[in-house]
């Protein structure tokens, strides 16, 4: 009994060290997994961000008061044509600097203004990806956020709603290390995401 | 999916990867409250904690089933150890059980059952003891046993000859008693015979003692007449003498057989009456200085009865006819054999309720011979007494709780003194002769 309860202890031990280094490479594994598609979506923000056509349109739109509907007709047609081309981009909005949506690929987000919505404020800032919201239905998105600049001048924000299926897609494998294992992302603001 | 998790859960990996500790959790909860194994990262630029856990139920799931068979292992280790103890006990314990088996046998007497019982060196040893410690005793008692067989056939064998010899005794009783009860008879009819005798025979005496003292007492009183004094009445006178001599022998005899029929019939009354011993004692004394008595015996003996009363009055509870014949035949014994000088007799009290008589003669002495049963029956020297007298004054004596002794003086010479208690009086008497 005493040996068996020695050896049970050892093996416990054991396969407790064994699990927590797997655990631990796991969770190395998805730091890198996530850092690295963090920066893959700052560059798709800035797919959109650099256009210059887009930047020009909206300096127009901004200065020019007669022909704003054509500005906008032509932002409209830039976003529509990048939305595709990228995957997991639902919707892109295009904010003037007094963070009313001058054009987007979803008509409903049109002369909304987000001038106190973070991702506005963010936005205007710097490049941001990290920003989480939910839609109506519960359904957990990213707000990849940014400002638009021409030749330093700042025209408004890029806000592009996207979803998180990449995300969610790098914790499937962790459904074959263990029934139980779970990853979880914590962000500061106690928003946690449970993959 | 998302949940919000509280602050103040600090504990959770949750919590500690925000507060950005990489670490790993072995001992935490999760936000479920479930314990789980965990590891934490925290992404810097992106301000994201990073945990990775698994439930601890599952992570040692294994290790579930190693416990289980740990533990089955302990149960089937336990097991075997009870068994192993039962069959070590028993192959350690059964030779002792049978030992003790047969041990009990041996204690009920049953030697027959060999001890073998196996087992380790030191209980085979001891068996091997045992069993010789057990044939021992079979011997020895088969041994007894013989013994006590040989000796109790020797008993019954004496039994049956104390059987036959008490039957033999008991014949013997019944012949004994077949005797003694003829001999009883014989007694009574010889006792009944001379009690007859006595009294027929002393019916006819009175008379002739009468007749033959008026018939001396005429020719004394003839013989004193000169003129009658003749050779003839001389010779008269001496027959009547002899006769009147034996004729009192006789008359004392027949009363002395009376007596002692009475004594030894154990009918003997005492008609008690408080009486002066003095006064019986003066009356015998002056009885027998009258010279009617003294012709009794042989009237030229110069013999003198010395009496001193005492001055203290000395009363008695007796049958005055009793003491009156008692002394009388101390008297007359002292008489008989004292030739010449004085016969002393004093009465005196010893204690309050004791008095003694004492009768002392001038005699030779009482023979030594004759001493040590001198009141038995027919115990005399003298060829004229019948030898009755001292043995009817003993009895007479004790009848009335006294005592009555004889013994010689320094200078050989008899006393007979005679010592009586009673409640009241006491007496006594003193034969010497």
């Amino acid at each position: 009994m005493i040996f068996g309860s020695f050896n049970y202890i050892n093996m416990e031990q054991l396969l407790k060290n064994e699990i927590l280094k797997e655990l631990e490479i796991v969770a190395q594994l998805n730091e890198k997994d996530i850092q690295d598609l963090f920066e893959q979506n700052i560059e798709k923000l800035k797919v959109v961000s650099s256009r210059y056509q887009l930047n020009v349109e909206l300096d127009k739109y901004n200065n020019n008061g007669d022909n704003k509907n054509n500005s906008q007709k032509i932002i409209i047609q830039i976003i529509n044509s990048i939305k595709p081309e990228i995957k997991n981009f639902e919707d892109i909005m295009i904010l003037d600097p007094d963070g009313k949506v001058v054009a987007s690929t979803n008509n409903a987000y049109l002369d909304t203004i987000h001038i106190e919505d973070k991702f506005f404020i963010e936005g205007k800032k710097q490049n941001n990806v990290t920003i989480l919201f939910k839609e109506k239905n519960q359904e957990l998105k990213s707000y990849l956020t940014g400002p638009l600049t021409l030749s330093d001048k700042f025209l408004g924000v890029v806000t592009i709603i996207y979803g998180l299926e990449d995300l969610l897609s790098l914790f499937n494998e962790v459904e074959d290390f263990a029934a139980t294992a779970e990853i979880i992302l914590a962000k500061i603001l106690m928003v946690m995401l449970l993959l | 999916m998302n949940l919000t998790v509280s602050k103040n859960q600090t504990h959770t990996p949750t919590i500690q990867s925000l507060l950005k500790n990489e670490n790993r959790f072995t001992e935490s909860k999760d936000y479920r409250g479930i314990p789980v194994l965990a590891v934490t990262r925290y992404i810097d630029n992106l301000d994201w904690g990073v945990v990775v856990k698994i439930d601890k139920s599952e992570a040692f799931a294994s290790l579930e089933n190693l416990k289980y068979i740990t533990i089955l292992i302990g149960i089937l280790v336990g097991v075997s150890i009870i068994f192993a103890s039962i069959v070590l006990g028993n192959s350690i314990s059964n030779p002792i059980q049978k030992l003790r088996k047969i041990m009990k046998d041996v204690t009920k007497g049953k030697f027959d059952s060999k001890i073998d019982v196996g087992g380790t060196n030191e209980i085979e040893e001891l068996a091997k003891q045992l069993d010789m410690m057990r044939f021992t005793i079979s011997n020895t008692n088969t041994h007894l046993n013989e013994l006590v067989r040989e000796r109790t056939e020797k008993i019954e064998k004496s039994i049956v000859e104390l059987k036959e010899k008490e039957e033999a005794l008991k014949e013997s009783n019944r012949q004994l008693v077949s005797v003694n009860e003829k001999l009883n008879l014989q007694s009574r009819i010889q006792k009944d015979f001379i009690n007859i005798t006595a009294h027929e025979l002393r019916t006819p005496i009175v008379p002739i003692i009468t007749l033959c003292e008026l018939l001396y007492k005429k020719i004394m009183n003839e013989n004193k007449i000169p003129m009658n004094q003749s050779k003839e009445n001389t010779k008269k006178e001496e027959f009547l003498k002899v006769i009147l001599r034996n004729a009192y022998r006789l008359y004392q005899l027949t009363q002395d057989i009376l007596d002692v029929t009475k004594i030894e019939s154990q009918i003997l009354r005492l008609n008690k009456e408080l009486i002066q011993l003095n006064e019986i004692i003066e009356n015998v004394v002056n009885d027998y200085k009258d010279n009617t008595n003294r012709k009794r015996y042989d009237s030229n003996k110069e013999v003198r009865i010395v009496y001193e009363p005492i001055k203290d009055t000395i009363f008695v509870n007796v049958d005055k006819a009793r003491i009156i014949q008692i002394l009388s035949n101390l008297l007359d014994n002292a008489l008989k054999f004292t030739k010449e000088g004085n016969i002393f007799i004093s009465a005196k009290k010893i204690k309050e309720e004791q008095v003694i008589v004492i009768i002392k003669d001038s005699g030779t002495g009482i023979d030594l011979e004759i001493l040590p049963r001198l009141f038995e029956k027919f115990a005399t020297k003298s060829e004229e007494g019948t030898g009755l007298g001292l043995y009817i004054s003993k009895n007479i004596v004790e009848a009335h709780g006294g005592k009555i002794w004889a013994e010689n003086n320094s200078d050989d010479r008899g006393s007979l003194p005679i010592g009586k208690s009673h409640k009241t009086k006491e007496y006594g008497e003193n034969s010497r002769r």
